[in-house]
């Protein structure tokens, strides 16, 4: 674990000390906050409650950090010496992930509480319950990890950090499509028994377990992801 | 620990069928500074790679300070300090924060790393450059950071790929002499590859010369001269432009070649070959002899002597 927080570390010192430079950080920052967390919360305040922000921001803000993991490590000639020292594979591709969930997490955290303080100055109290706020950190979490197992793997097999970046963005912007066109279409035309069946369901399930049950399965899936990662990570596979 | 630091034996890599490391053995003992030599392509970097079990070898194996590369890379990579031909430097940190991450890999302590650093940015005449990036070093100040990388969890074996390329001739001098005052005051093996056959002579304990993944020779850089090349003698005198003579000379078992240029002759002798034989033979035919002179090859030479052969 060690290890791994010790590259964590580092990504994320890497990404801050490139972004001071172009001040991209805090832009990055200012455009989130402003638009997500201030503009959409007071034009509709419901934004707030929505599970929008813990669904979508992960996946607009960890494109910049995981598109460079490992193919900017490769562009810019650093990965051998660092696959050169004592780190174990496990470590170094673990590193790269949890530098990209927590800039993610933290990102959507921010932006989260800025828009329900914003939402109660507006004059519509909103607070949420403890049971919902720590759903959204866990769901963020799980989010941010999707979306950066995703991007980690794409960056290890991109050539340049701009092929990570295209597939990255292409993936990123099919995936909310998919979600807004493809799923109701999906359930348009499913057989009406099903749907009605499907829909009294979900009227009658417990909202806590229908998210504890969609956050298990992010869970899962993420448990994967990165067993499948790690198991796949090789430094002869690196070596130009 | 053994006195064998390294031992190649019979390493083999190809890829796509072609072979760029091809049944390679040798070792390297404890406390030298070793020179691997060749030129562009010959399969230094190859070998380098199998050595730090970045590559897997076809066949044979690398041990490296009594641990088999294949199977234990791990404690491998812990105590070897690499410099490889990309210096590897993070160029959006600081020099400091460079080496603090090297540190932290290599779980050097808070303090240690702290002191460490210190110590080996000072030594290198860079610690008043600590808080600057690295993007901004020239190639000079960027190899002697990286050697400190190198060098920061103080490991026994030092393995470093071409590390004067590209520098310019006082910065490589400059790195050279760092490179050595650092390995004798830390006691430190080191295992060098390079084209730059200068410096290899003047740094190298021991070297191996290898040609498209195979190795010509190995030894001291002198035995390596006096391998490759035959020695030269040079004699000045009178009495030497007379046919008779001259002929006698090169029909001599010991001579491989002999040119008259006025009054100095120059003769190549045959590997091992004697100069005293000549020398009486000359004075016997009423040749004056007033000055012998006998040259070996120096080892640019020898490298370039050897690669002829290994084309042949």
């Amino acid at each position: 674990m060690r290890d791994t927080l010790v590259v964590a570390k580092k990504e994320l010192k890497e990404f801050v000390a490139f972004a001071e430079s172009k001040r991209g950080l805090t832009v990055q920052i200012l455009i989130f906050v402003g638009w997500l967390g201030i503009f959409m919360p007071l034009q509709e305040p419901d934004f707030a409650k929505t599970p929008w922000l813990t669904v979508f921001l992960p996946l607009m803000v960890t494109g910049g950090v995981v598109a460079d993991s490992f193919a900017g490590e490769r562009e810019r000639k650093t990965l051998e010496t660092l696959l050169a020292t004592r780190l174990p594979d496990r470590s170094i591709y673990a590193g790269k992930v949890l530098a990209a969930v927590v800039y993610a997490w933290l990102m959507t955290t921010l932006v989260s509480t800025i828009s329900i303080i914003v939402v109660n100055l507006g004059g519509k109290p909103y607070v949420p319950s403890f049971a919902g706020i720590i759903s959204r950190l866990v769901a963020a979490a799980l989010v941010s990890a999707l979306v950066a197992l995703i991007g980690v793997n794409i960056s290890l097999r991109a050539k340049s950090v701009r092929e990570a970046q295209q597939t990255l963005s292409l993936l990123f912007v099919l995936a909310p499509l998919s979600l807004t066109f493809l799923l109701p279409a999906a359930i348009r035309h499913m057989p009406a028994g099903l749907r009605s069946s499907m829909s009294r369901g979900l009227e009658s399930a417990n909202p806590l377990a229908v998210g504890g049950a969609l956050m298990a399965i992010l869970a899962a899936l993420d448990a994967a992801l990165l067993a499948g990662g790690i198991r796949g990570f090789r430094r002869s596979r690196l070596i130009p | 620990m053994s006195t064998t630091v390294i031992r190649v034996e019979h390493l083999c890599k190809s890829f796509n069928g072609s072979r760029a490391v091809d049944d390679l053995s040798f070792e390297v003992p404890a406390g030298v500074v070793f020179g691997f030599l060749g030129p562009n392509g010959a399969g230094k970097t190859t070998t380098i790679r199998m050595m730090l079990g970045l590559l897997e070898p076809t066949a044979g194996g690398v041990s490296v300070l009594g641990f088999d590369a294949r199977t234990q890379a791990e404690r491998v990579r812990e105590r070897v300090g690499v410099l490889l031909e990309n210096d590897g430097l993070y160029d959006r940190l600081t020099a400091y924060d460079n080496l603090d991450y090297y540190g932290e890999i290599y779980r050097l302590s808070l303090v240690e790393r702290r002191t460490r650093i210190q110590g080996l940015l000072e030594h290198l005449e860079l610690w008043q450059h600590r808080k600057e990036k690295a993007r901004v070093f020239s190639k000079g100040m960027r190899q002697k950071l990286a050697l400190a990388r190198a060098l920061l969890h103080r490991p026994p074996l030092l393995i470093l790929d071409e590390p004067t390329t590209g520098l310019d001739a006082l910065s490589a001098v400059s790195l050279r002499e760092d490179l050595l005052n650092l390995a004798r005051s830390e006691g430190v093996t080191v295992f060098l590859t390079t084209h730059n056959l200068a410096e290899a002579g003047k740094v190298c304990d021991r070297a191996a010369v290898i040609r498209r993944g195979r190795l010509l020779a190995e030894g001291s850089p002198g035995d390596i001269s006096a391998m490759a090349s035959r020695p030269r003698v040079e004699i000045e005198g009178r009495g030497f432009n007379d046919g008779i003579v001259l002929s006698a000379i090169r029909g001599n078992p010991l001579v491989e070649s002999a040119t008259l240029d006025g009054e100095r002759l120059a003769i190549d002798l045959k590997g091992g070959g004697s100069i005293a034989p000549i020398v009486a033979l000359l004075v016997g035919r009423g040749a004056e002899i007033e000055q012998v002179r006998k040259h070996g090859a120096d080892l640019e030479e020898a490298f370039v002597s050897l690669l002829k052969e290994g084309d042949r």
